[in-house]
């Protein structure tokens, strides 16, 4: 999280792409969700606990494959005329989400657009008030499903001139969120989880968001600018329990 | 008294000021105007800025959360908040209905009027707007 954000306020280096993993189980709030709607989920009651910067509903981060973008804006106006929203960059969700589909679609994976799954499919998921607490049970049109779940969840953050969409592709449910199958679980889909490594899935992503951006992504490290931002970042905020409990 | 849109100022970030003289000082009321609410359409939280802070034109005063998206809102002006709309955060519905009453965030006393020479009129906001669109 502290990378992802260090990338964002970074000086701008070109896009980014970022994969990553989670040394342990996690869960992630959404940056207006309140801490005290932690209790409404006990699977995850014993993760360890991060309010991340972008919005959305929280996360348990597992079995999954982590990405983060960061991309350009010169400035608010080009932001606004690019994207002719001021909150999302719906574009961007379907860049990335219809990319996704398309990786997935190489292990066998059929995925579709919620907004075109909407009058085909039946959701599996009840959705209630008020809003539910796991990102994954809630639902957007831009989210990306599996057999009526929903297997990604993606959120945004803009600062003047960037803009960082990070998220999650459910590979594997998680015995902390057991109620929310990953994409290698679907009996449909029959394949193999091995077949499914997220160091595979995250280069057939690469490629594909690169075509969908126009970008040719080259491997780099952290500049050191952005370590010691990172640092900076995840003791003033991601670990700084004040932040956690901000809400 | 309700005010009109077309006697506001604007920045290119959307923010809408309306400055007026409140005993010798120039006071400027702060929302965000229609055409970006409409394009917020579904803005669920929005964290409001303390009393008395000192802002300078272009300084982020706070945040919105809308389709997932944290952005920030930038003050169109230089000066210190003097008060703050603090039912609006729990009422964001009824900002589409009513951005330049009972959508005011807050209200800065200026230090520094330079600040307004870079805003927009109706006319060029609109222009903006439409650009946009």
């Amino acid at each position: 999280m502290a990378i992802d954000q260090a990338i964002l306020e970074s000086e701008y280096p070109g896009p980014t792409l970022r994969f990553y993993g989670w040394s342990a189980p996690t869960l992630s709030l959404g940056y207006f969700q309140k801490l005290a709607d932690r209790e409404r989920h006990k699977e995850s009651a014993e993760l360890t606990l991060v309010r991340r910067s972008t919005g959305g509903g929280a996360i348990v981060h597992d079995r999954e494959l982590t990405y983060s973008v960061v991309l350009p804006c010169q400035s608010q106006r080009e932001l606004f005329q690019s994207a002719s929203n001021l909150g999302a960059i719906l574009e961007l969700y379907e860049s990335v989400h219809q990319s996704v589909i398309d990786t997935l679609g190489e292990f066998g994976v059929h995925a579709t657009l919620h907004k075109d799954s909407l009058a085909s499919e039946n959701s599996n998921i009840l959705l209630s008030e008020p809003e539910p607490f796991l990102c994954f049970q809630r639902r957007s049109e831009w989210d990306l499903t599996v057999s009526g779940y929903k297997v990604v969840g993606s959120a945004q953050r803009r600062v003047r001139g960037k803009i960082l969409q990070h998220g999650s592709l459910l590979l594997g449910a998680s015995c902390f969120a057991p109620q929310l199958p990953g994409v290698s679980e679907f009996d449909r889909v029959q394949l193999a989880t091995e077949k499914m490594a997220p160091e595979k899935v995250a280069a057939h992503l690469m490629k594909k968001l690169g075509t969908k951006l126009g970008v040719h992504w080259s491997a780099e490290t952290l500049s050191s600018e952005e370590q010691e931002l990172s640092k900076v970042i995840r003791k003033s905020r991601f670990a700084d329990p004040t932040w956690t409990a901000r809400h | 008294m309700s005010r009109d849109e077309k006697e506001l100022l604007y920045a290119e970030s959307h923010e809408w000021v309306d400055v007026s003289d409140v005993d010798g000082a120039k006071i400027a009321t702060i929302g965000i105007s229609a055409f970006a609410i409409e394009q917020l359409n579904d803005l669920v939280y929005m964290d409001m800025p303390q009393t008395g802070r000192i802002l300078g034109a272009g300084e982020e005063f706070g945040e919105v959360e809308s389709v997932k998206a944290v952005s920030p809102l930038y003050s169109p002006v230089s000066g210190e908040i003097v008060e703050v709309h603090s039912e609006l955060a729990d009422s964001l519905d009824q900002l589409k209905e009513n951005p330049y009453d009972f959508g005011w965030i807050m209200k800065v006393k200026l230090n520094d009027e330079s600040s307004l020479d870079s805003l927009l009129d109706y006319a060029a906001y609109k222009q903006q707007c439409s650009e946009a669109g």
